[in-house]
């Protein structure tokens, strides 16, 4: 059954690649405040303020939480993307299925009439 | 019969939508700037949004299909409705799937009973009747009738989702406030990418769901032929001894 082959290796190889082996994401900060936020981490690993170090602490945990949430939303869009697929595809088969097998048997029949 | 699967534009537009589709994934996670109040998790709107809207498209769809059905009587305007309605199921899912995600980050809880978010559980729903229906009474003719109307009405929840945050106070966004109001120009382009990517994956899933029905269709046509011609000589030879 080579029905729909084609498209659907695309999608299929574009969902392996997304959900397999997709982009590695970092929990960056806003981008404009990259450049303080990495100088805060300078400070803090040498020995910084304690505060300064909850902070940012804090501020990397809110972001790490974030990013979870993030990949997650992404998460669930390309896994019901998927699965429809998946189902739309075997559901086509099948039924692709079922007309070769009802052509063969009226050809078949044909052949007796004869 | 042959079991073909749709070729030519329709193929270019399954490639068109794959390419789009991870073109506008890319870009929400690399090209539009962080949110100020929400971070990354805002991201999401890139596919929500979109979703939001294909679900309401594939409302429209059934609506279209359901009144052409009606007016016609014709199998391919019932085909369009019910494939409309399943891809907009899916659209509507992914909406239900990815708004909760960003709730819990934005407002610290999963869901809430706002208007935005009831009306569109009402569109779910309603969705899940349509493709019930259809599903439990396969082939019956009064079925594609009763669904039509189903569809119909269904389609009247569209405009209540949209205006729903005009009509009643609700806490769901409309617009992503920056310091110049409105959308920044990068976030506008990704946003617009992802529409467009959305749309072509609407109407690809659409084409093949259609593609779908003919083949069932057709094989419905074969095993009529085949009873009818099992069928016939039994029928024959029964008149024959009386």
């Amino acid at each position: 059954m080579r029905l729909h082959s084609k498209p659907l290796a695309v999608w299929g190889l574009t969902l392996c690649l997304l959900l397999g082996s997709g982009p590695r994401l970092a929990a960056s900060p806003r981008p404009e405040g990259k450049g303080v936020l990495l100088s805060q981490v300078d400070r803090a690993e040498a020995g910084g303020g304690s505060a300064e170090r909850q902070d940012l602490n804090a501020e990397r945990r809110k972001a790490r939480s974030r990013f979870t949430y993030l990949a997650l939303g992404y998460g669930l869009v390309w896994l019901a993307l998927g699965v429809y697929l998946v189902q739309l595809h075997r559901r086509t088969a099948r039924v692709a299925y079922e007309i070769d097998a009802l052509s063969r048997r009226l050809a078949g029949s044909d052949q007796d009439g004869m | 019969m042959k079991a073909r699967p749709p070729g030519g534009p329709w193929l270019a537009i399954d490639i068109a939508a794959v390419v789009s589709v991870l073109a506008a994934f890319l870009l929400a996670l690399f090209y539009a700037p962080t949110e100020r109040t929400m971070g990354d998790v805002q991201r999401i709107f890139y596919f929500h949004v979109p979703s939001a809207m294909m679900a309401f498209l594939g409302f429209v769809v059934v609506m279209v299909g359901s009144i052409a059905f009606l007016a016609t009587g014709s199998r391919r305007f019932d085909s369009l409705a019910l494939a409309g309605a399943e891809v907009g199921f899916l659209f509507c899912t992914i909406t239900l799937l990815t708004g909760p995600v960003w709730a819990r980050s934005a407002w610290g809880v999963w869901w809430t009973w706002d208007a935005r978010l009831s009306t569109t559980l009402i569109l779910w729903l309603l969705y899940v009747a349509y493709l019930m229906l259809r599903g439990y009474m396969q082939g019956d003719v009064r079925m594609r009738r009763f669904s039509a109307v189903l569809g119909i009405l269904g389609a009247l929840d569209v405009p209540i989702v949209y205006f729903s945050v005009r009509w009643w106070r609700t806490q769901h966004p409309t617009t992503f406030i920056t310091e110049r109001g409105g959308l920044e120009p990068e976030m506008r382009a990704t946003l617009l990418l992802a529409m467009l990517a959305i749309l072509l994956l609407f109407v690809s899933l659409l084409v093949r769901r259609i593609a779908l029905e003919r083949l069932r269709a057709g094989r419905d046509l074969l095993r009529m032929e085949i009873e009818e011609r099992e069928i016939a000589p039994a029928m024959g030879g029964g008149s024959d001894r009386s």
